[in-house]
């Protein structure tokens, strides 16, 4: 996951997906970046163990 | 000596960025990996939408309206598969649509959509002193 930065300390993008039959899946956050590398490795690692749970 | 930006100070920027009155467009596309030189989403492939006004807030997440949150809904006009999103300063022109500054983006995983789904993105900016 990339993003692109300036001077901002952390940036959070989440989705919400609305199917044309009205059902709603909430992504929750899909794309991180934070100036800290510890706290982006945390997220990283969060996103692996929920896959994992799958 | 130090030199600072105080936290309301802060949020006087973020207040002054979401009060410009200045819509940010919201576009989506199916690549991945612009870097922060790049001024466009990797590849619009067959991503014909038009951006899509999103609507600016202040938010708080360390300090009092700290955030700049944008919001924006696109919707599919096909099946799509994407990757994608960046935030412009315009709404360009062409289909796909190019033009304008981008401001921030972000890639993720494949979010798989038939025509005539959409998709809701935040986008939340966070600054802080350092």
């Amino acid at each position: 996951m990339t993003l692109a930065r300036g001077r901002a300390s952390e940036i959070v993008i989440e989705a919400t997906v609305t199917r044309a039959d009205g059902r709603v899946e909430r992504l929750g956050t899909v794309s991180y970046w934070h100036k800290s590398p510890w706290k982006r490795l945390v997220w990283r690692l969060k996103r692996m163990l929920a896959w994992h749970r799958l | 000596m130090a030199s600072f930006v105080t936290n309301n100070g802060l949020a006087e920027i973020t207040g002054a960025v979401v009060t410009a009155n200045v819509a940010r467009q919201l576009q989506w596309g199916e690549g991945s990996g612009a870097t922060v030189a790049s001024n466009a989403i990797a590849s619009a492939g067959t991503t014909t939408e038009a951006r899509t006004a999103g609507t600016m807030s202040q938010q708080t997440e360390n300090t009092t309206n700290d955030t700049i949150q944008i919001v924006g809904t696109i919707t599919a006009a096909g099946s799509r598969a994407i990757t994608e999103v960046g935030v412009f300063d315009t709404a360009g022109s062409g289909s796909p649509p190019t033009g304008g500054d981008m401001i921030a983006y972000g890639d993720f995983s494949a979010i798989n959509l038939a025509s005539a789904d959409s998709i809701t993105f935040t986008v939340k900016i966070t600054l802080d002193q350092a």
